[in-house]
């Protein structure tokens, strides 16, 4: 197989995958593509000049997160800023969670309003939090791929986890503490 | 687990269910990638360009670290082996090692000279071995046989190298001649090379002559010791003698106090000193000492004609 055609089954298997997660992340669709048309070109650059690649799933997933990364730098305001450090969440920006985009999708969803209030607090979390619960439970990795993907040990990504869960439910039961009982 | 978590977990995935890319956009990233693809076409050198990585986390890691102890100690164990090879002998176990270690030596060597000089050792070697079979009494005829065709062998390929050097240089190959060891230029004899043992009675091998230099050796130690036996001999007899003749010569000692001019000058008791006067007392104390020194003397005398071997 040569690398052209490595690099087109990449595209077929992964591209969807990634789109979910940069929404998830930025919440903007057209950002979105862009930024995952990006990350491909970025490793096409990596191939062309001969680096052998093993696992093109884990490249492509590190340098969309940088992307991303990059994209919160360039968007963040200081009012803005002043407000999410108080409520806990550090990079996300208010304004698009009203876009009629995101809520557009969730509404195709179950009508529950359990997935809604779940939608908004999954945002309200800290991005170290998020991308784990994402990459875990949306874009279905294990462990051991998330931790070469982010390039930290397994157990500190297990235990992002694990506190991105505790908190997923506290904030659930602050806004709504009859949540429980409609689960 | 409780329930709660799993079916928030059960909603965490399937929040992503209905979100992906549209058909038309995801051919239309298609397209703009292959245009890229096209602009930045992999280059031949790239591919050809082989980069050794070596993962140490994966090799050397503490997963491997037992492994490489392992290794460690097999190599070890090998030089600890190839060194202890060094002393063996003809009959151990350890002397095929030493020969696998002369001969892949002997191989890797490229000039004549440096083969030229191994040669010259590997003989010298077989001249230690033997000779440290015949001081431990290990010199059998099989041993023999061995060590003899082995410094053949040495001597032929010394010999067929200094041939192709003459061809070449001449004066090189005299230089290195007189530089050689005289165990190595002797040719070897026809007698030695037809005959299968490669040994002859007229012209004993050396082995044989460090077997006969030990016979040799105890002839003379008998001789030697011969010639003690009969020194000592010689000295038993002379001592006979004198004490022979000292036994003789004391009661002619004894005779000489009992002679008649002693008894004649036989000096009175003391009473009768001193009933004498002064002047006779001390004339008569002068022969008394005069008397004992004669008789020292005589005795002197005779111990000196009784001992004439020490003098010798």
């Amino acid at each position: 197989m040569t690398v052209e055609d490595a690099f087109n089954k990449a595209y077929d298997d992964y591209a969807d995958a990634l789109f979910r997660h940069c929404m998830f992340r930025l919440s903007h669709r057209e950002r979105a593509l862009e930024l995952v048309q990006e990350a491909f070109m970025k490793t096409w650059d990596t191939a062309q000049k001969g680096e052998r690649i093993k696992n093109w799933r884990a490249l492509l997933y590190r340098y969309l997160n940088n992307l991303i990364i990059d994209e919160y730098r360039k968007k963040k305001q200081e009012s803005l800023d002043s407000i999410l450090d108080k409520e806990g969440v550090s990079e996300a920006n208010f304004a698009d969670l009203k876009t009629n985009s995101l809520e557009e999708v969730i509404t195709l969803l179950d009508s529950k309003q359990i997935a809604k209030h779940l939608n908004m607090e999954l945002y309200k979390l800290q991005d170290n939090y998020k991308r784990v619960l994402i990459l875990r439970y949306i874009d279905g990795l294990r462990i051991k791929e998330i931790a070469k993907i982010l390039k930290e040990t397994e157990n500190t990504v297990s235990v992002h986890l694990n506190r991105a869960l505790k908190k997923l439910k506290s904030n659930l039961l602050n806004n709504d503490p009859l949540i429980m009982q409609k689960i | 687990m409780s329930k709660v978590d799993k079916k928030i977990q059960y909603l965490l995935k399937s929040l992503g269910r209905g979100i992906h890319m549209h058909v038309r956009e995801k051919e239309a990233m298609r397209s703009r990638l292959q245009e890229y693809i096209r602009l930045k076409p992999i280059k031949v050198e790239n591919v050809e360009k082989k980069y050794i990585y070596i993962n140490f986390k994966k090799y050397f890691g503490y997963k491997f670290i037992p492994a490489l102890l392992i290794i460690i100690l097999l190599v070890g164990s090998g030089g600890a082996v190839a060194f202890a090879s060094e002393l063996a002998l003809p009959g151990d176990t350890l002397y095929g090692v030493k020969e696998f270690i002369e001969e892949s030596k002997a191989k890797i060597l490229i000039s004549d000279e440096a083969k030229i000089n191994w040669a010259e050792q590997r003989a010298k070697r077989r001249e230690q071995e033997a000779k440290q079979l015949a001081k431990l009494g290990r010199l059998n005829e099989n041993n023999s046989k061995l060590i003899e065709n082995k410094i053949l062998k040495h001597k032929l390929h010394v010999q067929k190298i200094l041939k192709k050097i003459e061809k070449r240089n001449p004066a090189k190959a005299k230089i290195i001649k007189a530089r050689l060891h005289k165990l190595i230029l002797t040719k070897p004899k026809r007698r030695e090379l037809h005959d299968k043992k490669g040994v002859t009675e007229d012209h004993p091998s050396f082995v044989e002559k460090v077997k006969n230099k030990r016979s040799l050796n105890t002839k003379d130690d008998t001789k030697r010791q011969g010639i003690r036996r009969i020194k000592i001999e010689n000295i038993k007899k002379d001592l006979f003698e004198v004490l022979k003749k000292q036994q003789e010569q004391k009661p002619k000692l004894k005779n000489i106090n009992k002679s008649e001019e002693h008894k004649q000058n036989k000096t009175t008791t003391r009473k009768q000193i001193k009933d004498k006067p002064l002047e006779h007392r001390e004339v008569i104390k002068r022969s008394v000492t005069n008397k004992l020194k004669d008789r020292r003397n005589n005795i002197r005398k005779i111990k000196e004609e009784s001992n004439p071997h020490k003098e010798e």
